[in-house]
């Protein structure tokens, strides 16, 4: 068994002498991070990309290269799906919502596996209107150029799915565009939240409901909500936009801090496990680490199997480009 | 008493009793939160035509016309309906020009500066509110787009403070608890006298 992570470990490692595809951007592992021996037989485990950048490299490198150490977006995405990009585009300030640029590097990725459809949806916070949200943010302009439909989904009818391992709720209405995609990628930011600590990938897919089930999700256990919803619409693949990152409040009015960082994955619990850590550190919290064991969304995610939360069982490739 | 008579004096009885309790609400009308720039309160109910375009043109559907039960004078002027929408005149689709102002034939709704807008504010029943009672829900602070509007106690319940709140309606809007939480008062509302 250890065999078989070592060899893992080697493959990782050899992702060091990879290929530039650009002559200008050089990439350099800086660290990789497994714990092979304490990954027990049954236990899964997952893999999480980071893509740091120097300030002169933009997000459509950064999106490439993270896309590639997952193993090629031709491999990941099935051809002639249909695919739903699933920004965060809940405000109508820039800096609450994700970078248009990123989700248009993104969509520009995912043509090369040449989906039937690229549909960019979300329903904004309640109280916000979806289609100002789009415009005002530039998301509908950025992402349309790029190659993807725009959809307010409140426009939607809702079809309600049954959640078999919910322990909060049985079943939840989720929007008709959501229901029909067969590839979910989720595009969020990496924010700070006042009422789940923060707003990552799994926080973000509270996009997909219509607004009396964001006021449900409330009323019952938030958290809980969250990572029973995910067990059934979960993200295919996550790109966390975390170019400039909100710390200390939000989901509103915090602290925008420059990483110039992707973060991706096909597992959403490790992606917000490690993208936690991160905005943790960038605040200078003495125990980051704990803090993300404190993230009740995230580790009620791990129970129900959605994905892996333990550090220890996570592997994190680093990679800089410069 | 035959059955006749019983129904006419049960009839009255039952009009008696409902008007007792709306006529002096209809004489005096009820404290209402307006557009913003609405001019005051006497000036408006005397300027305005009823013609019902600024409810028509506000994008959340905030703006409805008063009912007789909001004052006889009131009825058919605009009033905000935090229910049904919030104000976007300080963030959203009127940030440039409140269109309820750019709409009226009359000039009894008036351009103000948004900067310098207080329609009301928002109150708090902290029994139903759910961060109140324990829960996890903020959505009123992460909502709010005025900063300083609500604070927070130990990061986790909401205090509003009536002097920097605008009464936008956001939070009242998007309270989740059932009945809701919060609700809208013209409480320190300021208005134009006249155009």
């Amino acid at each position: 068994m250890s065999g078989f992570f070592v060899a893992r470990l080697f493959d990782l490692l050899a992702t060091k002498t990879i290929e530039t595809h650009t002559s200008t951007v050089t990439a350099t592992v800086t660290k990789t991070v497994t714990a092979a021996t304490t990954v027990g037989p049954a236990s899964k485990s997952a893999r999480v990309v980071m893509v740091r950048g120097a300030p002169n490299v933009g997000p459509q490198a950064l999106v490439d290269k993270a896309l590639e150490l997952l193993g090629g977006v031709e491999k990941l995405v099935p051809m002639g799906v249909s695919v739903l990009v699933k920004p965060n585009v809940g405000f109508y300030e820039k800096d609450a919502v994700t970078d248009p640029q990123v989700t248009a590097a993104v969509i520009r990725s995912l043509k090369r596996a040449k989906p039937a459809r690229i549909v960019v949806g979300e329903s904004s916070v309640r109280g916000y209107d979806t289609e100002h949200a789009l415009r005002v943010t530039d998301m509908r302009g950025v992402a349309e150029e790029a190659g993807a439909e725009l959809r307010d989904l409140r426009k939607d009818p809702a079809v309600n799915v049954g959640l078999p391992k919910g322990r909060a709720i049985t079943s939840v209405d989720i929007f008709k565009t959501v229901h029909d995609s067969s590839y979910i990628v989720n595009i969020p930011r990496l924010k700070r939240h006042s009422a789940t600590v923060t707003t990552i990938c799994l926080k973000n897919m509270m996009g997909t409901l219509p607004d009396s089930e964001k006021g449900r999700f409330h009323q019952v256990d938030l958290s809980q909500c969250i990572a029973d919803l995910n067990s059934v619409v979960r993200p295919n693949l996550v790109v966390i936009d975390a170019t400039r990152a909100m710390t200390r409040r939000g989901p509103t009015g915090g602290t925008m801090v420059d990483l110039n960082l992707v973060i991706a994955s096909l597992d959403p619990v490790a992606a917000d496990t490690v993208a936690a850590e991160e905005l943790f550190k960038a605040e200078g919290v003495s125990d980051p680490r704990g803090a993300v064991g404190r993230i009740e969304h995230i580790q009620r995610a791990a129970e129900l199997g959605i994905g892996v939360a333990d550090s220890s069982k996570i592997e994190v490739l680093e990679v800089t480009l410069s | 008493m035959k059955r006749r008579e019983f129904l006419k004096l049960f009839g009255v009885g039952v009009a008696v009793i409902s008007l007792s309790d709306i006529l002096p609400r209809v004489i005096k009308g009820k404290e209402l939160v307006r557009p913003p720039g609405a001019l005051v309160e006497d000036a408006l109910n005397a300027v305005c035509i009823r013609c019902a375009r600024c409810a028509q043109i506000c994008p959340t559907g905030a703006i409805v016309l008063a009912s007789l039960s909001d004052g006889f004078k009131e009825l058919g002027t605009p009033r905000i309906d935090a229910l049904r929408g919030p104000c976007e005149r300080v963030q959203g689709r009127c940030e440039g020009q409140a269109k309820c102002a750019e709409i009226c034939p009359t000039r009894a709704i008036l351009q103000v500066d948004r900067r310098a807008l207080k329609m009301g504010s928002a109150i708090i029943n902290a029994d139903r509110c759910m961060a109140w009672r324990g829960g996890s829900c903020l959505v009123c602070y992460e909502v709010c787009p005025v900063q300083g509007a609500i604070s927070l106690i130990d990061e986790a319940r909401p205090i509003f403070h009536a002097d920097i709140c605008v009464g936008c309606g956001r939070c009242v809007y998007a309270c989740p608890a059932q009945p809701r939480a919060l609700s809208l008062s013209p409480n320190g509302e300021r208005r134009p006298s006249s155009a």
